[in-house]
């Protein structure tokens, strides 16, 4: 007996006489040892039968593989529609027409342009290639806005309005609202903010447009022609211009008389009978409808 | 009966009965002192000696004992926590008739004496009583005591003396 036992029986009695507990015993098991013992080793058998079903790792490896079949699939699908599908869009001739992108940014294309972009425009970029012209209202907060040419030129913006002509050698930029950044392979890359125009000539860029501040948006997008103090050999160009038509003077000095007013762009013949009733001349159109004279 | 072959060696099979000999009993006095439930008792050493198996490869025999008592431990305190412990501890025969000549009165009175204290057992906060019970029903030493349950012996003799003031107080007297 140990020095504790026999300190407990001596120092307090509680297993002297009736009232101690030397007579009590931890009730039996409904089970004997042996029976126990089978029972134990039937419950380790039943674990490891279960085991396999019940490893959480075969769930975690099944979701597993499925997540990266489904990322698999995903990027295969994206990385295929990235390196072949893109949308391109046409103006036809003699129309220009509107065209919404995917981040709601618009495009007013001009005739005979057309744009391309990627399935992924608006996903991890915001890139197009333009040929032509075509004037952008770019949505903000969406990251960089790129439009590329087919010879390299670049011209990056955030969010602004800006147009851009290029075709064959002519590579022009007006900027509208906010500012944009040009970059040609070669070239120093130039900045232009609201009002400001260029162009490029051959390796330098050349400032046109000025006093673009009171030029509205080009005519094939307002369908308005909107004159300011300027000449009437500048009016007869961009009427010229837009209609296809020669514009010719007889008896006056064109660069001599100013024209201030909006004309819309309606029909040839309704935008010379304006020009000619607020100016004052008469005009003729030659049989083959080619020429115009202002007299 | 044995296990059909599987992930273990004959030898870890021959050492896992070795130590379900050793302290099969001793674990289930354990649960039963803890629960005051011999069902709830013999299931809580099947659980304990499974958790032994999952575990047999990482062993070491010197601490085989102090393991399978936090096992236990660990497996009532976050199972059974909550549980209302009422002891029915068997009082042997020879106790109550050895002597001879007992009267009808002296049984009851016994009886009515042995209910109170298995209920004023139950009473005592459960680390105290679970050494209590340990030393005084499976006669284990304060030295046993501490090894199994993993604290030293002057907590075992602190965790005494709060057993034994509980129950002082309850019958007022030495019992």
């Amino acid at each position: 007996m140990s020095h504790e036992r026999d300190k407990s029986e001596n120092g307090y009695g509680l297993s002297s006489g009736h009232s101690g507990l030397d007579g009590m015993s931890v009730p039996p098991s409904r089970r004997s040892k042996d029976e126990a013992w089978d029972l134990l080793l039937k419950n380790i058998e039943k674990q490891q039968t279960v085991t396999p079903k019940l490893v959480p790792f075969k769930r975690t490896k099944m979701l597993v593989i499925a997540m990266a079949a489904s990322v698999a699939i995903t990027l295969l699908v994206a990385g295929y529609l990235a390196l072949t599908g893109a949308v391109r869009v046409d103006a036809p001739l003699a129309q220009s027409i509107k065209v919404s992108l995917p981040d709601s940014s618009s495009i007013y294309l001009n005739q005979g342009s057309w744009i391309q972009y990627s399935h992924l425009y608006g996903w991890l970029n915001r890139n197009l290639t333009l040929e032509g012209e075509a004037y952008f209202m770019v949505v903000k907060g969406r990251g960089k806005f790129v439009v590329s040419d087919p010879r390299g030129q670049k011209v990056e913006a955030t969010g602004t309005e800006f147009s851009v002509l290029t075709r064959n050698n002519l590579f022009t930029v007006k900027c509208f609202e906010g500012s944009v950044k040009l970059k040609v392979s070669g070239m120093e890359s130039i900045s232009l903010s609201k009002g400001q125009g260029i162009e490029r000539k051959g390796n330098q860029w050349v400032s046109v447009g000025a006093g673009l501040k009171q030029i509205a948006k080009p005519v094939w997008v307002t369908k308005e022609f909107y004159f300011i103090e300027q000449s009437l050999q500048q009016v007869f160009e961009e009427i010229s211009d837009y209609y296809k038509i020669s514009i010719k003077a007889e008896g006056f000095n064109p660069e001599s008389r100013l024209f201030t007013g909006t004309v819309p762009a309606n029909t040839l013949t309704e935008v010379l009978d304006i020009i000619s009733l607020s100016t004052g001349l008469t005009y003729s159109i030659s049989s083959d409808s080619t020429v115009c004279t202002f007299r | 009966m044995t296990l059909p072959a599987g992930n273990y060696t004959p030898q870890e099979l021959k050492w896992f009965r070795s130590v379900f000999d050793l302290y099969y009993e001793s674990i289930r006095h354990f649960a039963y002192f803890k629960t005051g439930d011999v069902d709830l008792a013999d299931d809580i050493v099947q659980e304990v000696f499974l958790k032994l198996w999952d575990m047999r490869g990482k062993v070491k025999d010197e601490t085989v004992k102090a393991l399978l008592y936090t096992i236990a431990g660990n497996i009532i305190r976050n199972h059974y926590k909550h549980l209302k412990v009422v002891y029915n501890f068997q009082v042997s025969q020879k106790t109550e008739f050895s002597v001879g000549g007992y009267s009808a009165d002296e049984v009851v009175r016994m009886e009515q004496l042995n209910r109170q204290l298995q209920d004023a057992l139950a009473s005592i906060p459960d680390g105290p009583r679970e050494v209590f019970l340990m030393n005084r029903i499976d006669g284990l030493t304060y030295e046993e005591i501490a090894q199994r349950l993993g604290l030293s012996v002057k907590a075992i003799e602190k965790r005494m003396s709060e057993a034994l003031a509980v129950l002082r107080k309850k019958f007022g007297y030495k019992i």
